[in-house]
Formats: structure tokens, sequence, C-alpha cells
């Protein structure tokens, strides 16, 4: 299936002329008789240069954006029919978030009215109607997190409650808050974080961050769990922690990937999947790309546990051995 | 007179020369720490001692003496983020000026200097007693406190960032150098003859460092309307760096570089032509804007229409463009100071090299 789908899309970008896909599958000599392996994923940062899409731009229903910027652009992922992203949205944030039970939702992440172009206020938004219970809290506003607007929330709170946010509206909101003052959650309730820091926030580890939110919110820590997602994909990974039951005993958090979807650590310089366990950079296939490529190269760092992967980020703080620096650092104004 | 000040020119200069000998055999010790495979710390290492013979430290003693200049106290290097053999040139220049210095090292250093030092010691007490070293993490800022403190002239290299941190804890009656991070652009004119000896010295500059230093040409500009297509250029530099692949083979790649290159590359090959190595490629990206490459001998080559249009181009880059490599006549406009070199000279600029427009005993003496 995902062989047909990539070979599609492929078919789709010859007959366009101006198919990313195809070039590239031309330049690394693509074959879809031998498994995934046998053709290229477009790299992320082609989002950002190129239109990835299977149609014309005429067809857009909606397109998202990434919140970074390369060479002063954005990414963009287009989609002609949102109906697939919102299945596989919704398949997988009930299998492994809220497991049958709808809460009481506060989100601390923009308003998609505000966040148009933002595949995370989108998604969101549209759990609101899902899995939500009566209205909605969003309680991120332009100044940052409404922390009146959280303790409001919290306080009233005596139905199940999802804390749905940015690590970096979470991390700002930990800081807001007084010393010692708890936000006691009900019982079942949640907390699900997604994205980096990305120097919007201070750097905290993941494992610091999770015990801090469960401290804060009175949960164990198994129930403050993650959300991978990015632009470039339609599918999205969460930690196995509400599953489980418990956190792992290396602390280290182990997400799920919908059946629909492939992650795949590669070697930087061959491309080939890395030995079992070893860490490799995330190749992802997802089915539900349809409209733009299903085999999506991502530059985030992980490695396999089972059938679970675990990830360690992008280590942009990396520190480096030589002295040279990247062209947009050069042309970044009052550098 | 004593320390430093009491040593004959005679006994420094035989101090550097002893000490430049020892390091000539320290790749091997040196080993993995400098991230480059062992031809790679050799090459580096030979060019930088060449630069320390003893006829350019005569000339550059010669040059201090003709500036009729009385040393300062003493000197403050802090060395972050930089290529292994960075820190030698700062510190013989800090000898040859007879201004003790006490070096911060990176916390990634390779050791160096810390080699330098002891080899200096042997040779010459005196001289190398004029040299201390320290470590401390960016953690403890009052260490630097410490350090700026109790020099006349601190020398800062590192990251934008870093610069302006250290800078604004810095006493302001202290002389304060800074030498930030940056980059290099080749550039072909199109009179040039394209020989095949020509793109393998543009390969050395693309090798050496595995392209990780200020001085390493992230791009390649090659003006149209010459023999070779600058398309065709691409193919050549690709061939010429399989070639010193053998002879130099790239060193490790850090995962986080590979997160890096798998993109560029893939960005190259789905929207432009892409040579691919073992380990090495090259783009070519015709008059696209110039993309931040991952070093690690991964170069784009972009068409330059005309040679008049590159003052506009690397204007862009200002005080961070630290290295111009040139084949042909390239008139290097006024806003920017690099150091300009033939190709196969990018990475080993002379002793007396300005950087950043000022001369390397920038601070370390005062003109009488």
């Amino acid at each position: 299936m995902l062989a047909r789908v990539a070979q599609l899309q492929l078919e789709a970008g010859l007959e366009s002329g101006a198919g990313v896909f195809a070039r590239l599958c031309a330049a690394r000599h693509a074959r879809f008789d031998v498994g995934p392996d046998g053709w290229p994923a477009i790299p992320t940062d082609a989002f950002r240069y190129a239109r990835i899409a299977s149609f014309p731009e005429e067809r857009d229903q909606r397109v998202f954006e990434t919140s970074g910027t390369t060479n002063g652009a954005r990414g963009k992922h287009a989609f002609r029919d949102l109906t697939l992203y919102e299945v596989a949205a919704e398949s997988m944030a009930a299998r492994t978030l809220f497991r049958g039970e709808r809460a009481r939702l506060v989100i601390l992440a923009p308003h998609p009215d505000v966040a148009r172009t933002s595949s995370l206020s989108f998604m969101l938004e549209r759990f609101t109607s899902w899995f939500g219970i009566g209205e909605p809290v969003w309680a991120w506003t332009e100044r940052g997190v409404d922390v009146d607007r959280v303790r409001g929330a919290l306080s009233e709170a005596r139905e199940r409650t999802a804390i749905l946010g940015t690590s970096f509206a979470l991390v700002h909101l930990l800081d807001a808050l007084h010393e010692g003052e708890r936000l006691p959650l009900p019982a079942g309730s949640f907390v699900m974080q997604t994205g980096g820091l990305k120097g919007r926030a201070r750097e905290i580890e993941a494992s610091e961050l999770r015990a801090l939110l469960s401290e804060r919110f009175v949960l164990p820590e198994h129930r403050v769990v993650s959300e991978y997602g990015m632009t470039e994909l339609s599918s999205q990974l969460y930690g196995d922690g509400l599953a489980r039951g418990s956190i792992h005993d290396d602390g280290r958090e182990r997400l799920v990937a919908p059946p629909w979807v492939r992650v795949t650590p590669v070697d930087p310089d061959t491309l080939r999947p890395v030995p079992a366990g070893a860490t490799g950079i995330l190749r992802i296939d997802d089915l539900a790309n349809f409209d733009s490529c299903v085999s999506i190269q991502t530059a985030d760092l992980g490695f396999l546990d089972g059938d679970r992967v675990v990830l360690l980020g992008r280590s942009p703080g990396a520190t480096p051995r030589g002295c040279s620096l990247a062209i947009e650092e050069a042309l970044e104004p009052g550098r | 007179m004593s320390g430093l000040r009491g040593v004959s020119d005679a006994e420094l200069l035989a101090a550097i020369e002893a000490a430049v000998a020892e390091l000539a055999s320290s790749a091997e010790t040196l080993g993995a720490r400098t991230g480059l495979s062992i031809e790679g710390t050799r090459w580096a290492l030979d060019t930088t001692l060449a630069v320390l013979a003893p006829v350019h430290l005569g000339a550059a003693l010669e040059e201090l003496r003709a500036l009729d200049a009385a040393p300062v106290g003493s000197h403050g290097l802090v060395l972050a983020g930089n290529v292994f053999t960075a820190g030698l040139r700062p510190v013989v220049w800090s000898l040859l000026a007879r201004v003790p210095v006490r070096v911060k090292l990176a916390s990634s250093d390779a050791g160096l200097v810390e080699l330098f030092r002891a080899a200096l010691v042997r040779a010459s007490p005196a001289v190398g007693d004029a040299v201390s070293l320290a470590r401390f993490s960016r953690e403890t800022p009052e260490r630097y406190d410490e350090l700026a403190e109790s020099v006349d002239v601190i020398s800062v290299h590192g990251s934008d960032r870093t610069i302006e941190a250290l800078r604004a804890r810095t006493p302001s009656e202290k002389v304060f150098v800074a030498h930030g991070h940056g980059l290099g652009l080749a550039v072909i004119a199109r009179g040039v003859e394209v020989t095949e000896a020509l793109v393998d010295a543009l390969a050395i500059d693309v090798a050496a460092y595995d392209q990780q230093g200020c001085l390493s040409p992230a791009a390649v500009l090659v003006e149209e309307g010459g023999v070779f297509s600058p398309a065709a250029f691409a193919g050549m530099l690709d061939a010429a760096l399989v070639r010193i692949e053998r002879s130099m083979p790239r060193g490790l790649l850090p995962v986080e570089v590979g997160a890096a290159q798998v993109q560029w590359r893939g960005v190259a090959a789905g929207l432009h032509t892409l040579y691919e190595g073992v380990a090495h490629a090259v783009s070519y990206e015709g008059a696209s804007a110039i993309r931040s490459s991952p070093g690690h001998r991964n170069i784009a080559v972009h068409a330059l229409a005309d040679l008049r249009k590159l003052p506009a181009r690397v204007a862009l880059y200002g005080e961070h463009l630290k290295s111009l490599g040139v084949a042909g006549d390239v008139l290097v406009p006024a806003t920017v100071a690099p150091i300009v070199s033939g190709l196969g000279e990018m990475q080993r600029p002379p002793l007396a090299a300005y950087t950043d427009g000022v001369p390397p005993w920038t601070g370390l003496v005062i003109e009488r």
C-alpha cells in the first residue's frame, strides 16, 4: 500500500513537471518493488523551499505552516481535503489519550482563529468537539499563558480534565505559578505536552518537565504524555504512559505510532535503516500524507525499542567543534 | 627584568621552535579528540605548524619591533568552539609581544594548547610559564570575571552570543578583542583556466577541518561565461572531493550534524542537482540563495552572472565573512574584511594575516 501511494505521488509530480519527490526519486534511483527502503523520503526542509503536493494550488483547502523559519521561509503543507487528517487525528487520540472517555479541555496553545496556519491549533480545536466536555478553556494569549484563567478553570474542575499544550507554554505556566502552588486535577486527568522549547522558554529536560507537571497538577508521572507531530505529517505519535499505567524504568518516554505510520531510524550517510536499537535520524512513512508525500525524512534523532519510538530530539544546542557559522546566523539582523 | 620580558629573542624563538617540533608528531596523541580523521588531523597540524616556522616567527618579531610599541601587562584568551589548532596563533603572538597569556580552554578542546605549553616549559621554563591554562564552564561566569579582572586585554573567540555575554561582563577599562564565528566563500572568475589542480586546491579548502572552520568555504560562486559552466564545475569539484577522500578521509560525523546533512542533501536532490559521494556531497544550485551547509564536506556551487554583483552578494555577511578564496581578479568590497587568499590556501593564512580586519597583535601592545 505504502509503495503504491508513493508511486502515485511520484506520478503526480511527473505530470506536473515540478515534482520534488519525482526529482528526489530520480536522483536516488528509487525502486518501489523492494520495500520502503527502496525509495527516498522527502526532507522536512523541502517544505520550506518548494510546494510538496500532488494537486494544483487552486484546490488548496487549508495550508498549515511551520512555526520556525529557514532563510526567512516557513515550511508549508497544503491539503485539498482534511477528512483523512481528521480521521487519523481522532482515531489515534481516542486510542492513546482519551481512551473512550471525554474530558474537560484546558488548552495552552493559540486558538485557530488567531493561528489559522497552525496544524496543532487546528487539531486541538477538533479535539474540543470529539473529546471535550462543556466549553473548552483556551488559556494562551498573545502575551503568554493566562494563568488566572488556568487557575479558575482548574479550581472548578470536578470532571476528568485534560491540559493540552505546547512545552514552552507549560514551562511559562510553571514559571508563573507561586512557589509551592498546586492545581490538583480530578481522577483520570492527564497532561499532553507537545513540541520543543525552541529557545522560547528556559531549557528543561523532558523528564524534568514531566516531573514538575506531575507535581504541580498532583498527577502520577505517567499521566503526563507527549505528542509528537509536525506540520509536514498528517499523523501523530503519543507517549504510551496512559496505556501502560507507569513510566519506563529508564525514565524515557516511548512513543506509539499509529498502525498506518512506520518510523525508521536511518544512517545519515547511507539513509539505510540503522541496526535494531541504534540511534538514527527518523524517517517517517505516514499513509495519511496522501496528498503530499507519504515518506518524510525528519531531522529528529531517535531509536526503536520494539515497536515503540524513543525520541532524542534535535540536539540544536550541541557544542560545535568548529567555528563555522550558519548562513542564517550570518544574515540574522542585529548580530 | 624577569620572566618573559627577561628572555632574549633568540631564547624565545628557540623555545617556540622546539615546542613546534614536538607538536609535529602529536596527531596520534590528539587522536579522535579533534573529530577529524588521523590524516585530517595531520594536515591541520602540518599546515598550522608550517606557519610557525622560524622564518615567519622572525618576521613577526620584526613587525612588532617596527611598531615601536610597549607590551601590555597580561592577556586573557578565551577559546570556545574553535577548530583544534585555533589557539596556537594567539598564544604565539602573545609570547612574541612578550605578554603573558592566561588561556581559558573550550570544553571541547582537543588538547593542542596544553601540549604546546608543556613543550614550551620543557624548552624554556621562563617562556612556558608565561602561558597558563584554565578550564571552566559557562555555568561559572564568576571564573570569567576573575580572568577579565586579572588581565589588561582579553581576546574572546566564540559565537556572537558568547562574545556579547562576555563583553557585557568585562570591566570597561579592559581592552576587549572579539573574534566571532564566521564563514568563507570561494569565488571563481570567468577568465580563470579551470584545471584539475585548481579544483583539487579548492577541494582541500573544503576538506580541511571537515569544513568546520570559520575560514572554510560555505559555498562556491562560479562566474558564468567561462569555459566550464558553473554546473560543470560542480561535477569537477565532486570528482576532486572523491580524490581527496582517499588521501584525507572525512572524520566522524556527529549524529546531530548527520541530521542536518540528511536535510541539506535531500533538498539538494529534490530541488537542485546533487553529486553524492561516500563522505561528501556537492549540490549545484544555480542562482538560488545560498543555504546553510552542515559542513563536513557538503558544499553548494552557485552561478554568479557577473562578478560585479559579488559585492552586493557578500556584503550581506558583513563581519561574519572571514575568508574569501579567489581564483582570478576578484574585487573585495570595502564593507567586508575577510582574509583573501588563493584556492588551496583558505585554511592556512600567513602568521601576520589580519583577522576581522585587525592585526593579530591588537590589544597586546600600546604604541609609544
